[in-house]
């Protein structure tokens, strides 16, 4: 059986996700994105991954009180899981041997 | 609820996955009401339906080509008939074709509907992916007419038609019962 293998995207919500633990949710995630990743995202997509990662096994959510704000909605707020960190272990430390060295990456973002 | 709350979380509930649509509606909502603009609701409305039609339409692949074969067929030869009759009572006039054109659309995505549906969002997926299917074919099919210098104001009205008629028959979609069977397949 082949490992599932993440995407930038994923890599990105699950960076997040360990930013913002224990209050990820759908807004802060595209903030956190958006503010540090310095990229766009849609919440419809974020939730998307979210539920892709859930179903993986890489992440865990559960639901917080209904707000009036929210139109009595409830959050559902992700946590990383064991299996998802250690996936982001492995591609962090991909990344940064692959990366190692090039002269071409010098000036970019770190 | 405003009426632009309460537009978009219809829109999102009838597009909406189910495990997905209740968070990202209150987070909108949290959003909207904390001073963004409704620009930036409906870029993210139009985001999230782009994206649960996809899924759908992934996930039920062969649930989709058979919703888009049978689309087809109820379309393309109702489409032929209503046109040589409209070409015959009103000179091929694009008011009256919009209208009897979107019609058969409306009827053709019920069909499809009403036959394959197996949860809302998949329904409103297939219809969506049938209607682009349909109104592209009939572009590709009508793209020679559409520059003819004979008629210039007639055959931009085509064009018009051809591109505002998926929204009609995205609302002949909306208008379908919902069914809640499973189906195999």
């Amino acid at each position: 059986m082949t490992r599932r293998q993440i995407n930038d995207v994923e890599m990105l919500i699950l960076l997040a996700l360990i930013r913002l633990a224990p209050e990820a949710y759908g807004v802060p995630i595209a903030r956190e994105i958006e503010a540090r990743g310095q990229r766009s995202i849609a919440l419809g997509t974020v939730y998307a991954v979210l539920e892709r990662l859930e179903a993986a096994g890489f992440v865990n959510s559960e639901l917080g009180e209904a707000t009036p704000e929210r139109g009595g909605r409830a959050r559902r707020y992700f946590q990383i899981t064991p299996e998802g960190l250690e996936q982001v272990r492995t591609v962090h430390s991909s990344l940064r041997a692959m990366s190692a060295g090039l002269k071409e990456l010098k000036g970019s973002v770190s | 609820m405003t009426r632009t709350e309460r537009t978009f979380v219809q829109v999102l509930e009838w597009f909406g996955a189910a495990n997905t649509s209740d968070p990202l509606i209150g987070d909108l909502l949290e959003e909207l009401r904390s001073g963004r603009s409704r620009w930036w609701l409906w870029r993210q409305v139009l985001a999230a339906v782009a994206g649960s039609v996809v899924r759908e339409a992934a996930s039920n692949k062969l649930l989709s080509l058979r919703a888009i074969a049978t689309g087809m067929l109820v379309a393309m030869p109702l489409s032929a008939v209503v046109k040589r009759a409209a070409d015959f009572s009103w000179g091929n006039e694009p008011l009256q074709f919009c209208f009897l054109n979107c019609f058969i659309f409306v009827v053709a995505a019920a069909a499809v509907g009403h036959k394959f549906p197996r949860h809302r969002a998949a329904t409103v997926a297939v219809f969506t992916l049938y209607s682009l299917t349909a109104r592209i074919s009939l572009i590709a099919f009508n793209a020679p007419h559409f520059f003819s210098p004979s008629h210039p104001p007639r055959e931009l009205g085509y064009a018009a038609v051809t591109i505002l008629a998926p929204l009609f028959t995205l609302f002949g979609g909306f208008l379908l019962p919902t069914r809640t069977e499973h189906l195999e397949c």
